[in-house]
C-alpha cells in the first residue's frame, strides 16, 4: 500500500539543510551540525560534545 | 511511492541453527505463501532467525552475555563447514547468500552488486518482516518511551529519535557541566575578592582594571597611563623596583599560601553534597525486598531466552509450580524483566551521583595533603594530626559509601565526627594564617614599604583576578550561548519527532483499529489506536465499553492483548514496508480460541491476499484450518534430529491421499475414512448453509456423517440441485460405506477392494463440491443471471434454485 511518509534520515537531511541556511543559530554550530550529520556522526554523543568543547575553546581564546 | 514487491522464491540454509548441511525451502518462482507445521523444538524458528540474521546480522533471541556469534552455527556442524543463509527472490538480481566465517567472526555476502547493497542496507533493513511471540510481548509490555523508539524503528524514524536523544544528551551535559559550575563559582569568588580585598568594587572588564590600576599606581608615585595589558606589565615592573626585593618576594609567597588556605577552608565542608546524595540513595534502597530482586535481572534475562525456545514448559523450572503454559510464563518474565530494567536505571543514576560526591571528597583530601606539605615547607608549626585525621575520616566515609552501595545497605556516616574534623581543619588553617600574618609582620617592613607592598599585591592580585574573571565570563557566555542554541535544535527535533510520529500514528491507527476489530468482534472494544503520551511517549489506547483504557492491558484478556500486537504488526507491514512483500508469522497465537484463529485467517485473506506469508505453527488443528482456507499455499511439516538437523516434508493438502497411502501399506483405514467424510460434509454443509437442528456449543461441532448426509440431501432437494442426479453423488450415497455410517455399523468390515473403491467414490463426491484449488462451492457465490452457485474462483458450478 505504501504512504507518502519520508524516512527519518531524509527528514533529518532536510532539517539540517534548512538549519544550515537559516539564521536561527550561530554559523559555527549550524555548519558543524550539518557537517556531522552528513558524515553520519550524529548518532552518538562523542562527536558533537567534542565539537562543542572545541568551539568554546576557540571562542574563549579569541 | 512505489509498492513493495520483493517476494521469496526459496530459502536455503547450511549449518545454520537447527539446519544441518543444506536445507532448502522452495517457495516457487512466483513466491507462494507457505505454512509450516512442527512441534515445539523441531526447528520452525530457525527459518525466522535465518531471515532476521540475513537482514539484521543479529538474532534478538540470542542477544546477551551467555550468547556468542558462533551460536548461529549448527551444533553438529563439522569444523570448516560453511554456515550460510541464502535468500532467493522474485527479483533475481537481489539473490544473495550470507556466510558466517567463524574463524574471522565476520559475515560476507556473495552478491556485491549495488542494487543488492541499496536494497539490503536501505528499505529492506527497516521493513517489518517477522513477528513472533517474544516481539509481541516485548512491544505490549514496553514502556511508552520504549514504544516510541520501537515504533520509530518500525517506520524508519529511528534516526530522528536517535539524533534527538544525542542532542538532548549533549545539551544536558552542557547544562550540568562541572566546568560551568566551577567557572560561575570562580567568577563570584573573584568579584567578591576584588570588592573586599583589592579595588573596593567588582571589576569585570579590562577598562575597569586599567582604571583601578592607574589609581593604585599613583599611590606608588607612578603616573604611567595604563591603557593596555602591556602598559600594566610595564607599570608593575616599575612598581616592583620600588620594593625591598627579599622582603617583597617572601611576603608574596606567604600571601599566596594564605590565599590557598582560605580557598580550601571555604569549600572544605562536604556535608550538604553527601546528605543530598545519600537521601536519594536511601529512598531507593528503602524497599530492600524490591531492590533485592535486581539480582534476578540476569536470571530473568536468561529465562526469557529459554522460554522463547521452549513453549512446552508446564512447570516453573525453579519452583516447579504449575504455570499453565510457557507463553504465559514468558509474558510474565518479560514484564518483570522490564520493571527490573527501570529499577536498574535508577540505581545507575544514584551510583553516578555517588561517584561524583566521592570524587569531590577525594579532591578535598588531595588539597588538604598539598596544603599540609606547603605549611611544612614554610616550617610553620601546626596541628598536623588534625589534617591527617580529616583525611582518615574522609577516606573512611568514602569506603563506607562504596561498601554500602555494593551491598545496597544503609550508609551511615558519623556526621558529628565529620563536622568536628571539618571545624578542626578550619581552625588549623586559621591558626596558620595568623602565624603567616605574624611572619609578614616580622619582615619589619616600614609603613612606607608596607604601603608599597600592599599596593603592589593589590595590583598583581587584581590583575590576575580580573583576567581570570574575564576569561571565566567569556567561557560562561560561550557555554550559555551553546545551551541556548542547542535548546533551539533540541526543541526543533522534538517537534519534528512529534509531528512525524503523529503523522505515522494517524496513518497506522485506522488500520490497527480495523484489524483489532476484525480479530475481536466485540462491540464494546472500539477505537484501538496508538497515541502520543506526554513529551515523548507512545501508548496504545482503546475504548473499553465506554471507558478509555490506557494502557489497554489493564482491561484486555491475554488473547485480546495478543491480537492488538498482531494488529499493530500487520498495520505496520501494510503501511511502512518499502521493499518486501512478504512476512513471517512465527507461532504468534497466544491463548487464541477457534474464533480468533478463523478471524485471523479471514483478515489475512481479506487484507493480505497479495502478500507472501510464511506462517509457522505448532498447532495441527490450526494448520488444517490454514490448509482449508488457503489451499494454494505450500504446506510443510518440519522435524529435527541431532544427526540430520531439520528436515521438511511436504504436507498433503487433502487427507484422502494420506488415507490412500495408509491403506496401500495394509493398515486399517475405516475410522480415518469416516472422520474424513465427516470433515468433508461439515465443510460442504457450512459452505452451502445447510440447515441442521440447533445445538448448543461443542455439541454443534460433534455432528456425524449419519446426520449431515441426510441434511445435505434434503438441501439439494429443496434447491432443486442437479447434484443429487450426478453419478458421483449417487454412487457414494448408495455405497455400503455410507449405509453403514448412517446405520452406525463399523465401516472396517469392508474388504480391501471395497475400501479402495470407497476412497475413489469419496474423492469423486468431494470433487463435485470442491474445485482443484481446494475452494468449496459457496451459497454466497451466486452465478449472475443463472440459478447456479459456484466456488470462489468460479471454476465449478452446481444448479441451485
Amino acid at each position: 500500500m505504501g504512504n507518502d511518509l519520508k524516512r527519518g534520515d531524509k527528514i533529518l537531511t532536510d532539517y539540517f539543510e534548512r538549519l544550515h541556511t537559516d539564521g536561527k543559530i550561530s554559523k559555527e554550530l549550524r555548519e558543524k551540525l550539518h557537517e556531522l550529520w552528513n558524515q553520519n556522526k550524529l548518532k552518538t554523543k562523542t562527536h558533537i560534545t567534542n565539537a562543542l568543547d572545541s568551539m568554546r575553546e576557540q571562542q574563549t581564546d579569541e | 511511492m512505489s509498492e513493495p514487491e520483493v517476494k521469496l522464491t526459496s530459502i536455503v540454509l547450511n549449518n545454520f541453527r537447527g539446519a544441518k548441511s543444506s536445507l532448502p525451502l522452495d517457495l516457487s518462482r512466483d513466491g507462494r505463501s507457505c505454512a509450516i507445521y512442527g512441534d515445539n523444538g523441531e526447528g520452525k524458528s530457525t527459518i525466522t532467525q535465518a531471515i532476521e540474521w540475513f537482514y539484521k546480522d543479529t538474532i534478538a533471541a540470542l542477544k546477551g552475555e551467555m550468547f556468542d556469534d558462533k551460536d548461529i552455527v549448527n551444533v553438529a556442524a563439522q569444523p570448516g563447514e560453511a554456515t550460510t543463509v541464502g535468500l532467493f527472490f522474485t527479483k533475481t538480481d537481489l539473490n544473495a547468500t550470507k556466510t558466517f566465517e567463524e574463524g574471522r567472526r565476520r559475515t560476507t555476502f556473495d552478491n556485491r552488486r549495488q542494487g543488492f547493497i541499496t536494497y539490503h542496507e536501505g528499505d529492506a533493513q527497516n521493513d517489518r518482516i517477522y513477528l513472533d511471540q517474544r516481539t509481541i510481548a516485548n512491544f505490549i509490555w514496553d514502556s511508552k518511551g520504549e514504544k516510541r523508539k520501537e515504533l520509530a524503528k518500525i517506520v524508519g524514524l529511528e534516526d530522528i529519535v536517535t539524533v534527538k536523544s544525542v542532542i538532548s544528551s549533549a545539551l544536558n551535559e552542557l547544562e550540568r557541566s562541572p566546568r560551568l559550575r566551577d567557572l560561575a563559582t570562580r567568577l563570584q569568588y573573584n568579584q567578591g575578592q576584588l570588592t573586599s580585598e583589592v579595588f573596593g568594587e567588582a571589576v569585570a572588564t579590562l577598562g575597569g582594571l586599567f582604571e583601578q590600576s592607574s589609581k593604585l599606581l599613583k599611590r606608588l608615585s607612578i603616573d604611567d597611563r595604563v591603557e593596555s595589558l602591556e602598559d600594566l606589565e610595564k607599570a608593575l615592573r616599575k612598581a616592583l623596583q620600588t620594593l625591598p626585593a627579599d622582603k617583597a618576594s617572601e611576603k608574596i609567597a606567604l600571601e599566596s599560601i594564605k590565599k590557598e588556605l582560605s580557598q580550601i577552608s571555604d569549600s572544605i565542608d562536604f556535608s550538604v553534597d553527601v546528605d543530598t546524595c545519600l537521601a536519594s540513595y536511601e529512598t531507593l534502597i528503602r524497599d530492600k525486598e524490591h531492590l533485592a530482586q535486581i539480582n534476578l535481572y540476569d536470571l530473568l534475562k536468561q529465562a526469557e531466552k529459554v522460554l522463547e525456545h521452549d513453549h512446552t514448559i508446564k512447570n516453573c523450572p525453579l519452583c516447579e509450580q504449575t504455570i499453565g503454559s510457557g507463553e504465559v510464563l514468558l509474558s510474565s518474565v518479560i514484564e518483570r524483566y522490564k520493571k527490573l530494567s527501570e529499577l536498574k536505571t535508577q540505581l545507575q543514576g544514584v551510583q553516578t551521583s555517588l561517584q561524583t560526591v566521592i570524587s569531590g571528597l577525594q579532591s578535598r583530601t588531595a588539597q588538604v595533603n598539598t596544603a599540609k606539605d606547603k605549611i611544612n615547607e614554610r616550617k610553620i608549626s601546626f596541628n598536623e594530626e588534625a589534617l591527617k585525621n580529616f583525611v582518615q575520616i574522609v577516606e573512611a566515609a568514602i569506603s563506607k559509601m562504596q561498601e554500602g552501595f555494593e551491598k545496597k545497605s544503609t550508609i551511615t556516616l558519623d556526621k558529628s565526627a565529620i563536622t568536628e574534623v571539618v571545624k578542626k581543619v578550619k581552625g588549623v588553617f586559621l591558626s596558620v594564617v595568623e602565624t603567616i600574618d605574624k611572619q609578614i609582620a616580622r619582615l619589619s617592613l616600614s609603613s612606607e614599604e608596607r604601603e608599597k607592598l600592599d599596593v603592589y599585591n593589590k595590583l598583581t592580585i587584581g590583575k590576575n583576578l580580573v583576567l581570570e574573571s574575564i576569561s571565566a565570563a567569556k567561557e560562561i557566555a560561550a557555554f550559555r550561548g551553546q545551551i541556548k542554541e542547542m535548546s533551539i535544535v533540541e526543541s526543533d527535533l522534538l517537534q519534528l519527532q512529534k509531528d512525524t510520529l503523529q503523522k505515522v500514528l494517524d496513518i497506522i491507527s485506522d488500520d490497527v483499529n480495523k484489524y483489532f476489530h476484525a480479530l475481536n468482534k466485540k462491540d464494546g472494544l472500539k477505537e484501538a489506536k496508538l497515541e502520543l503520551v506526554g513529551e515523548e511517549g507512545v501508548e496504545f489506547s482503546l475504548m473499553f465499553y465506554g471507558s478509555k483504557a490506557v494502557p489497554p492491558r489493564k482491561f484486555l484478556s491475554e488473547s485480546q492483548i495478543n491480537s492488538l500486537g498482531i494488529a499493530f504488526f500487520l498495520a505496520a507491514v501494510k503501511h511502512f514496508n518499502k521493499a518486501n512483500r512478504f512476512f513471517v508469522l512465527d507461532d504468534v497465537l497466544l491463548s487464541f480460541d477457534r474464533n480468533y484463529r478463523v478471524r485471523l485467517l479471514d483478515l489475512l485473506y481479506a487484507e493480505f491476499f497479495d502478500y507472501q506469508i510464511i506462517l509457522l505453527t505448532h498447532e495441527e488443528y490450526w494448520f488444517d484450518m490454514i490448509k482449508k482456507k488457503f489451499p494454494d499455499w505450500i504446506f510443510k511439516e518440519v522435524k529435527w534430529k541431532y544427526e540430520d538437523g531439520i528436515t521438511f516434508k511436504d504436507s498433503k493438502l487433502d487427507g484422502l491421499d494420506e488415507i490412500r497411502a495408509k491403506q496401500a501399506r495394509g493398515d486399517s483405514v475405516g475410522n480415518d475414512l469416516r472422520s474424513y467424510l465427516e470433515g468433508l460434509l461439515k465443510d460442504i454443509c457450512l459452505s452451502l448453509e445447510v440447515r441442521v437442528p440447533f445445538r448448543l456449543g461443542i455439541d454443534n461441532e460433534r455432528r456425524m456423517a449419519g446426520e449431515l448426509f441426510p441434511a445435505l440431501k434434503s438441501a439439494l432437494k429443496e434447491h432443486r440441485s442437479n447434484v443429487k442426479d450426478v453419478s458421483a453423488y449417487k454412487d457414494l450415497e448408495m455405497s455400503a460405506f455410507v449405509a453403514n455410517i448412517i446405520s452406525h455399523h463399523n465401516p472396517d468390515m469392508q474388504s480391501d477392494g471395497d475400501t479402495a473403491e470407497t476412497i475413489d467414490k469419496i474423492a469423486k463426491f468431494r470433487d463435485i463440491f470442491r474445485c482443484a484449488k481446494g475452494r468449496f462451492i459457496s451459497r454466497a457465490k451466486e452465478v449472475p443471471g443463472k440459478k447456479q452457485i459456484a466456488c470462489k474462483c468460479g471454476c465449478i458450478v452446481i444448479e441451485w434454485a
